[in-house]
Order: structure tokens, then sequence, then C-alpha cells
């Protein structure tokens, strides 16, 4: 066994060890990238008036996309929040995926529909469309009964049905900013050869929630959640400006983005896929190649949606499971791409970095744990050597949660409590000790998974927007508005037979699962 | 240098680097903590400021008293956040309040400067109070985009001729945003602006009179409906299409047989354009040429020539009650579009 160590695992442990420094310097090449991106974007919007500038007879058309399955926890107040959003040329178009709770009764209720019968091409073919309704109190809210199909299906009825130059597609359990999609619409604005532009988005749990708008922005209090607030900030405030600067984005979070719907269109819209939301980008930059079109994505730095993250460590386990599933199947599906010249940047830096930095770094991480153990159990490694190992890669990843929390402190600010603040450094130090080790875990099992060929995305529980009293990580509501006179109520039944669940929630993305 | 020793510099360094960033993390906190302290008082100052407002610039004194305790950067601030509420006799004493307190000297100033981000801040901030300076005229023509769309966006308040000169050369910029803010700057500048892009239009090039076509079409004026006829039959479908849209948005007697002859186009787009056109004046005599169009091959046509026929009222009723009855493509989409009727007009057009 010894034997076997020494001839075979030492060499191994070196390589490990190259891999994590390679790791560090590439986070540190991104960490510079997205600094200077994100002092250009905020030297830009200083004391910018959105309101001027867009609030404009010229400014795009946009639809906004909304799958929903088995939302009735937070349906009614995110749809609340879509309706706070100030834009001039704006349509809501919610699809319930074949919702087997109250979904569709709630916005019916909520909403005062009234079914209508638009004539529309079904570019992208989809599952049956039940019915189309119109809300007699919103005008620009539309809402279709579908049988199910799962997110990407729902996304497709949406795009078929949606008239507008661009389509943003937000999930039902993302609560959005009024000025939002002002920020984003903006790359659109400034160049034709955007097809894609992402945004920030945010941990919503511990903020509060009033008639749909985000009143409190507050860090979270408890382990799990704060945790993720600071893998959020790190994905979001440097990982993707990061790649933006150099011209590699490749991830606009499923939970908002906005895209060219004829671009869509052109690339038959959604695939169904568990990363849906990477493998339309990937395809998006892949089709401007093949077809030598500009195909741009852009990030903008803003923090613009927030989302509730899970609370219980056997529903962030499946997510995470989930997220290196799809993203091995993005990566799989794609795999033409890499490494071929004729794919550009695309082909020779993103898809290698990702492949390397991203997908490989839970076997690395790992491995490296395993051959340092055994090292040491065999006499073979100091324990000296596995404490400095152990420390430099807590390190390294306490560091670069340091830095992200430094460009949220010089850039938007939007944690106003010193206490919030002090909790995401603790959070960002205890994410290495232990949870860092279980997101191997947890990714592990998704790539497992993805070779054993596993489609479903698995079952999901909302908890939806409760009083703070209730659950302290989770959004709470301190207001309800008052449902308007006149609203009537229609049964399940007439929105056609009841089908199966499926979880329809968002990915954050891959970024910085590595770190 | 042994493996282990390479460990304890490369952890030595981390550690180091986590400490600088906590104490730029905890500096910075401060500094927000300051903040935090200091908004009672800048209360105080928002208080005068709107008393000042209120009582005239003879109430100003004690305002630009209270202002004076704080940084300018504070002050601007405060400032901003008032300025866009604020209009007539009030918005000429927080210009006083700017000019006393250094504010709008200091953004007059920094429109001089090098950096294109303080040249940015500033205008932004001469735009805010509705100040107009010689200095804003040229950045109109700045080297930074940035600057030059703010620049356009600020020109809605002051439409003289040169600054139309110079939002008709941002028309042809490079950079998309500037060209969004100077197409936008000459909506809300309205009919003061029409006559200068009509005679644009003259030395324009193909892009620019697409994008002065833009403009017209959500301005609506009618002076541009001759122009729009000349157009109709442009070399570029996409210019034609513009030219059907401006057609319909101007609601000239002449638009409606106009955008009848454009039904006869080769291009779809610009059959499109002056189906959809009909649709607008409501334009009834047309709905006869717009009927054959419920069999064109396009689904796209054939949906919008639906919708018309629908818009025009009884006569597009009959039309697609008697639609083709051999054609299956016309009657499906005449049925599709009668069925509409049982609903709203608004619902209809979804």
């Amino acid at each position: 066994m010894r034997h076997f160590y020494v001839t075979f695992m030492t060499p191994l442990t070196y390589v490990v060890v190259a891999y994590f420094i390679g790791l560090g310097v590439f986070y540190l090449v991104m960490y510079g990238s997205a600094a200077l991106e994100m002092r250009q974007y905020l030297r830009e919007v200083r004391a910018e008036r959105y309101r001027e500038i867009l609030s404009s007879e010229m400014a795009p058309s946009i639809s906004m996309l909304v799958p929903a399955h088995n939302e009735e926890a937070t349906i009614k107040e995110n749809i609340r929040s879509l309706l706070t959003v100030t834009y001039p040329q704006l349509e809501i178009v919610v699809v319930d995926d074949g919702s087997t709770d109250e979904t569709l009764s709630i916005l019916t209720s909520t909403f005062d529909l009234k079914p209508i019968q638009p004539i529309y091409d079904e570019r992208i073919p989809t599952k049956h469309v039940n019915a189309i309704y119109r809300a007699q109190l919103f005008p620009n809210l539309i809402v279709v009964s579908k049988e199910k199909g799962g997110k990407a299906d729902a996304l497709n009825v949406a795009l078929n049905i949606s008239g507008s130059e661009l389509v943003c597609n937000i999930d039902a359990d993302t609560i959005l900013d009024p000025d939002g999609l002002r920020r984003l619409v903006r790359p659109f604005i400034r160049s034709r050869d955007v097809v894609a532009a992402g945004a920030t988005i945010r941990v919503a749990n511990g903020c509060t929630v009033v008639h749909g708008r985000l009143a409190s922005e507050a860090g979270p209090h408890r382990a799990l959640a704060g945790i993720q607030a600071v893998e959020y900030l790190r994905a979001f405030l440097f990982g993707r400006p990061g790649w933006n600067r150099l011209g590699g984005n490749l991830l606009i979070s499923g939970a908002f983005g906005l895209f060219r719907r004829q671009s869509l269109l052109e690339t038959n819209g959604y695939a169904q896929s568990v990363g849906e939301d990477m493998e339309l980008v990937v395809r998006l930059r892949r089709h401007g190649y093949d077809t030598n079109q500009p195909a741009r994505i852009e990030f903008v730095p803003d923090p613009v949606a927030w989302t509730a993250a899970p609370t219980g460590f056997r529903e962030l386990g499946r997510q995470r499971e989930r997220w290196q599933r799809g993203f091995s199947d993005v990566l799989w599906r794609h795999r033409g791409v890499l490494l071929r010249p004729r794919y550009g940047v695309l082909g020779m830096i993103v898809m290698p970095a990702f492949v390397l930095f991203e997908w490989l770094a839970p076997i690395v991480e790992a491995v490296g744990l395993v051959l340092v153990l055994v090292g040491v159990l065999l006499g073979e490694l100091s324990t000296l050597f596995a404490v400095l190992f152990f420390s430099l890669a807590c390190g390294l990843g306490i560091l670069l949660s340091m830095l992200a929390l430094m460009l949220e402190e010089l850039s938007f600010r939007r944690y106003g409590r010193a206490r919030d603040r002090a909790l995401l450094v603790v959070w960002a130090v205890l994410e290495n000790l232990g949870y860092r080790q279980l997101t191997v875990v947890w990714r592990i099992r998704g790539i497992i998974s993805f070779i054993r060929g596993k489609k479903s995305w698995g079952k999901m529980n909302r908890k939806g927007f409760k009083s703070a009293d209730e659950d302290s990580d989770t959004p709470a509501i301190i207001a309800e508005p008052i449902r308007p006179a006149g609203v009537r109520r229609l049964a399940p039944a007439q929105f056609g037979p009841a089908l199966a669940r499926p979880d329809t929630r968002e990915s954050v993305g891959n970024t910085s699962r590595a770190l | 240098m042994s493996t282990l020793e390479l460990l304890s510099v490369m952890l030595i360094v981390i550690a180091t680097a986590i400490t600088a960033v906590l104490v730029t993390v905890g500096v910075s906190s401060l500094a927000r903590a300051h903040r935090v302290r200091l908004e009672p008082s800048l209360d105080d100052a928002r208080h005068a400021i709107v008393k000042a407002l209120s009582g005239g610039i003879a109430e100003s004194n004690d305002a630009v008293a209270v202002l004076g305790r704080f940084s300018r950067r504070h002050v601007t601030s405060v400032m901003l956040e008032l300025a866009p509420s604020v209009n007539g006799t009030s918005r000429s004493v927080l210009v006083n309040l700017g000019d006393r307190t250094g504010v709008l000297p200091s953004a007059r100033g920094g429109l001089r400067r090098r950096r294109w981000s303080t040249r940015l801040y500033s205008i932004r901030v001469l735009a805010a109070f509705g100040v107009e300076t010689e200095e804003m005229r040229r950045l109109l023509a700045d080297r930074s985009s940035h600057v030059r769309a703010q620049a356009a966006a600020w020109a809605v308040v002051a439409p003289s001729a040169e600054v139309l000169a110079g939002l008709i050369d941002l028309l042809s910029d490079p950079d998309g945003l500037c060209r969004f803010a100077a197409q936008d700057a000459l909506v809300r500048i309205g009919l003061a602006g029409s006559e200068a892009l009509i005679t644009a239009l003259d030395t324009a090039d193909d892009d620019v009179v697409r994008r002065i076509l833009e403009v017209a079409a959500a301005m609506g004026d009618e002076r541009f409906c001759d122009i729009a006829m000349g157009l109709s039959v442009h070399s570029t479908p996409e210019t034609r299409a513009l030219a059907g849209a401006v057609l319909a948005r101007t609601g000239s007697p002449n638009a409606g047989p106009a955008l009848v002859g454009m039904l006869n186009d080769s291009s779809e787009d610009v059959i499109r354009a002056a189906v959809v056109g009909i649709a607008k004046l409501s334009y009834w005599p047309g709905g006869a040429a717009v009927e054959p169009l419920l069999g064109h091959p396009s689904w796209e046509l054939r949906k919008q020539a639906g919708l018309t026929l629908l818009a025009l009222g009884a006569p597009g009723e009959i039309l697609l009650r008697s639609a083709a009855p051999g054609d299956d493509l016309a009657a499906e989409m005449a049925v599709r579009a009668l069925q509409l009727q049982s609903i709203s007009p608004q619902e209809a057009f979804a």
C-alpha cells in the first residue's frame, strides 16, 4: 500500500497542489477583471436618472416570461412585484405549467382573469395550451394554463405568445427591483449585437417584502442561508463581471435574464435540460459563431432581483446536485465547441476554463482531501503538511469571499446594517469549515447522477414569504394589499386536468462553484 | 525551498491578504457608519432647502448657512434628491442655492475635466438642476459616448438650432446609447424639432434616414406625410416599412391611399407595415385590398390582415365573413379573427 502511494499518489498530490495554485491564480485574475468592470459600471451609472433616459417611446418593448408550477406560496407576491416594475412597454406572461395546487386559482382570484383568444404562431412546438387569460385589473398581465411540460416548455409557450422585441425570463419566486428592467435593457440599447443580458441576483432570506416590493435589504441570520448569500455575492460580484470583461460570459441566471426574442426563436427557444439557463446562453453564443453573426452576452452588476435560498440541507443538497448535473449536461451537449478555434474565445478559453476550474473542481478537491488523509495515515505526509495544506485551501476560499465582500462594500452597499456585514464575514469563514466539503459531495453526486442519466428536477418545497416571526431567514411580508372588489374566484376544474408536479426553480448558475 | 516552506509562505501571503481586505472592509464600514450618523443632520439640510424653496430666494440665506456645515458631496447628494421634484420658481431658488453653495460652479468646472467620468457626473448634476451652459452644448460632440448620451438627454430642455443639429449628428453615432438618447430627445422635443429633421433628410444617408423615420413615427407630425410618401418607394425595404409606419402615425387624408398602394410591395415587412397602418388609421376603404392577404403564405401577414379587417369594424367583418371560401388559409384566419369578436377589441389585439 505504501509503495503504491509513493509510486502513484505522491505525484498526484503534487498535481492537486499545482491545481489549487492554478485555481487561485485564475480567480485572482477574474477578481482583477471584475474590479475593473465594476469600476467602469459604477462610473457610468453615478447619478444617472433612468427615468429620463429609458422611460421613452423609443425603448424596446419587453415581455416578462414567468413559468410557474405549484407556486401557490409565492405566486401572488411575485406577480405583484412584477406589476410594480416601471417600464414603458411591458407585458407579463405567466405560464401555469400544469400546477396541481392552487396556483391558477390564486392568480384568477387575485387579478380577476378573463379568458382571451389571441392569434399567435406556435413557432416552437409545445405541450397543449388549455386556456389563455388576461387580467381585468392589469391589462398587461396574461396568464396561460397549459399541460405540464417542464420549465423550458412553459417558457417556450410564453415565448410563442409574447410579441415584444425583448423577453425576460423570471422565476415565479423572484422579487424584482422596480428599476431592474431599465438597468438591464441598457446593453440592448447600446448595441444591436447583444442577444442576452443578465444581472445580479441576491438572496432574499432575511429581507422584508411589502406589497410585492423589497422593503428592507437585510442579510440572513442563519448560517445556511448566510453562507449562500456569500456564495451569491462571490458569483455575481466577481465571477460574472470578471467573465464579462474578458468577453466570456456563459451564464445568465434562470431566475432573471433578458433576451432578444428573435435570437431565441432562431435557436429554437429553451431546451429541455436541467441546466436550461446555461444551455441557452451557450447555444446562443455557438449559434453566433456558426452563422457568423455577433452574439454578445452582457452582465449588469447591479443587484436587481432577489430570490429565496433553500433553508434546509436536504433541499440545498438537491439543488446543488441538480446544478452540477445541469452543468455537466451543458458541457456534454456542447462538447463540440471545446478547443475548436472556429469558436474563438468560447471554444479556446471559456469552455476549457469552465471544465478545468468549475466542473473538475469538486473531483480534484475530493481527491486532494483523500490523498492527504491517506498520506498522513500511511506516514508519507507529515501532519504539519496536512494542516498547512488544509489551511491553505481554506485560506484561499476565505480570501476570495472576503474580496467579494470588499467589492460589495465599495460598490453597491446593499447590506445597510453593520451587524449584517459582520455576519457575512463570519459566514465567509464558516463556509470553509464543513459547508464547502459538503458541496463537494453534492456536486460529485450531481456528476454521478448525470453519468447515470438522471433527468428529473427533483422535489423542491416552497416556503413562500412568511411572517418574520415564523422564520427569520424567510423573506418576510409585513403588509398584505387588500383584494379589490369584484374579484371572482374560478374553480380549478375550469383550467383543465390537474397534472403531476415538477420543480421549476431556477439555478443561480455555476460560477464560483469551485470556491 | 521545501514543500512545507512553500506552503507556509503561501499561507502567510493569504493571511496577510485576508487581513488587508478585512481592514478595507472595516474602514469602509466605518465611513458608512459616519454617513448614517450624519443622516439626522442631513435631514436639517433637507428641511432648510425645502423652507428656502417655499420662501423664495430671500429665504435662502438660512439654507446656505445650514448647508455650509456639510461637505460639497453631501450637499450635492441632498440637492440631487430634490432637484427632479421642483420646477419654476422653486427651481430658480434651488439653482441659486446650488450656485451659492458651490455645487453648480464645481459641476460647471467638471465639464472641462479630462476624466470622462467627471464630465459625465457634472453634466448629470447640471441637467438635474435644469441648468444650460455653452459647455453642455459642446458635450454633444464629446469624445466619450457616455457623456454624449447624457448631453443628448439634457438637450430636451434647450432645443436651440445648434442643439438640434448636434442631436441629428448623434443619429449617426457609432454608439447605440447615443443614438437612442438622441432619438428620444428629438421625440420629447416634439414639433419644434420637425423642421430640422425634415431638412436633415435631404442630406442624410440611409441609416440616418431610417432613424429619422423612427423618430417621425413616434412624433406623428403631419408634415412628415409627403416625405414618407416619397420614401415609400425607397430602394431599401426597411426604409419603406418605416415610411409606412410614419404614414399611419400622421393621420393625413393622403396616408390611407398611400398605404393601400404599399400593399403591392415585394417585401413582406413593407406589406405588414402597410396593413398595420391601415388598421391604425381605421381606413376602411382599404379593407378590400387587405382581404386577399388572408390567404398569404406568410402566417404573420395573414394574422395581421385578419386583425386589421377586424379593426375596420363592419366593413372588415363583411370581408372576413366572405373570405375566399375555397382558400383554406384565408378561411382559417378569417374564422380565428371572427372568434375574437366575442371579446373586446383591446383583448383581441393581445
